[in-house]
């Protein structure tokens, strides 16, 4: 706190020279001048500190003392407002430096569109032009960009947008959007078509809407065939009613109906007793380079891997487009994450579990979400392969099965 | 007449000390007594002084009521000279109180 006041108000360093040196300190304690880090020199003189508003009562004390002192050095902050008002353009050029510095991060350089889910149906360009349009562009400043405008804009005029959110992370606005899930073509019409089987499975149960079902429970069908057929023929015909039998033409409908079908899934898993696994460690390093037509002008940081084993992540970012005669410049960022190899031991129990883990996860990810488990079989796989734990896990479910597909 | 003098100046400070420990004054208060605090052989702070009278890299002499304090040692600084409190830096060696009375 006391360096921070002396630091405020400045102070002096001076170099006391003569025989009363003692005095001279005496005298200015008396006169209630604080004087600190008193040193000897090796010339026989005395430095020592001393803040600026002192130095005018210090010549008195000097005369009386008889002895002479000289300033050698200046701290503080009035100094350096002295400094700043002698050379005032370089004070301007640091304040201008900052003021630019300010302008320029509150510009937009760069702009992306992202999207959590691979975007489908929306050209991002097409987003781009009409947030353009808005006043999101490249080389605008940030305030003068309307982000909550520009949503809605782009909410109207986008059908096939179900929501975005713009914002801006320093000098890169994102635009991120979400969008419609769409219903598959086809699925709303009454065109007529057959309910057919998508996996291979035993019937257990059909419960026919429309249509004239084919298969009957217990029989086992396989992918493809025709569960609940939309040519509905005509019921008298097989009553064996005579007469009419000709009248009555086979009739196309949209078959629909539930099939439910017993199906099995396999799942294979396996785990090595000791487990060698690369890690990331966290550690990372990173190197820029500036490309210009193919050559490198700047490189900062490593251009090889600083590290034995590591994943490298190239990303290339176009600063200025190219032109006819002008090779576009492109900065390449280059991270290298650091990898480890690291030994897990699982032991003869917990490579088990692990194994049947894996080979449940496996299996249970060819279930359809309405698939209900009935059974499960685990086996394991004995085989000569030593320190490694095999799993076969299969999985027994009834769902249904049935498919719609329209008749050509 | 001299010496008479000095006998009644020690007598006087004979009856002052008797005071202070009957009333359970503070001697240093009472009696004008520096107050010496040492950091090691790396700081010492003086209260209560008289002022300097010898200054050098090796040897300090400071003034205190009714004697000196004589401080030895190497590359000595004084951090601090005010006038109540004088804080010395450096290696100190020695320390030499002389106070009469």
């Amino acid at each position: 706190m006391k360096k921070l006041l002396n630091f405020l108000l400045g102070y002096v360093t001076i170099i006391i020279k003569g025989d009363g040196v003692e005095r001279f300190i005496n005298f200015a304690i008396q006169r209630g001048i604080h004087i600190w880090d008193i040193q000897w020199k090796k010339d026989g003189s005395v430095q020592a500190q001393v803040q600026l508003s002192y130095i005018k009562p210090l010549r008195h004390v000097a005369r009386k003392s008889r002895c002479r002192f000289k300033i050698v050095g200046r701290v503080g902050l009035p100094f350096q407002i002295k400094f700043i008002k002698r050379r005032k353009m370089l004070a301007c050029g640091a304040l201008m430096f900052i003021a630019v510095m300010y302008f320029l991060s509150s510009l937009v350089f760069f702009i992306d569109v992202t999207s959590q889910e691979p975007i489908k149906y929306i050209n991002p360009q097409m987003v781009k032009r009409l947030a353009a349009e808005k006043g999101v562009v490249i080389g605008r400043p940030k305030w003068l960009m309307n982000f909550n405008e520009t949503e809605k804009y782009l909410l109207n005029n986008i059908p096939q947008l179900t929501w975005v959110a713009i914002t801006a992370k320093g000098t890169k606005v994102e635009i991120e959007i979400v969008e419609k899930v769409m219903p598959e073509p086809g699925e709303k019409d009454k065109s007529p078509g057959n309910v057919i089987a998508y996996k291979d499975g035993v019937i257990t149960e059909i419960l026919v809407m429309k249509g004239q079902p084919r298969v009957s429970p217990g029989d086992t069908v396989s992918k493809g065939e025709v569960l609940i057929s939309g040519l509905v023929l005509p019921q008298n015909e097989v009553a064996g009613n005579e007469g009419d039998s000709f009248s009555e033409q086979p009739e196309l409908v949209r078959a629909d109906g539930i099939v439910r079908a017993k199906v099995w899934y396999k799942g294979y898993g396996e785990c090595p007793i000791v487990e060698k696994e690369k890690k990331l460690t966290g550690k990372s390093t990173r190197s820029f380079s500036l490309l210009w037509g193919g050559e490198e002008l700047i490189n900062l940081g490593p251009e090889k891997t600083p590290y034995a084993l590591s994943i490298e992540e190239t990303q290339t970012k176009i600063i200025i487009p190219g032109r006819s005669k002008f090779p576009p410049v492109e900065i390449v960022i280059k991270n290298y994450r650091e990898q480890k190899i690291y030994q897990k031991k699982w032991g003869e129990e917990g490579a088990w579990k692990q194994a049947v883990q894996n080979a449940l996860m496996i299996a249970k990810r060819q279930l359809p979400s309405q698939a209900k488990i009935i059974k499960q079989d685990i086996k394991s796989i004995e085989e000569n392969l030593t320190g490694i734990k095999r799993a076969l896990v299969i999985i027994e479910t009834e769902e249904d099965i049935g498919k719609f597909l329209p008749i050509e | 007449m001299k010496g008479n003098k000095e006998l009644l100046k020690k007598q006087r400070a004979k009856f002052k000390s008797a005071f202070v420990n009957i009333l359970e004054i503070p001697p240093d208060i009472a009696l004008n007594l520096p107050r010496i605090t040492m950091l090691g052989n790396l700081q010492l702070n003086i209260e209560n002084h008289k002022g300097i009278t010898e200054y050098s890299d090796s040897r300090i002499r400071i003034m205190v009521t009714r004697g000196y304090l004589d401080i030895g040692g190497n590359s000595l600084v004084l951090r601090s000279v005010q006038l109540d409190e004088i804080v010395i830096n450096g290696e100190i060696n020695e320390i030499k109180i002389t106070i009469t009375g």
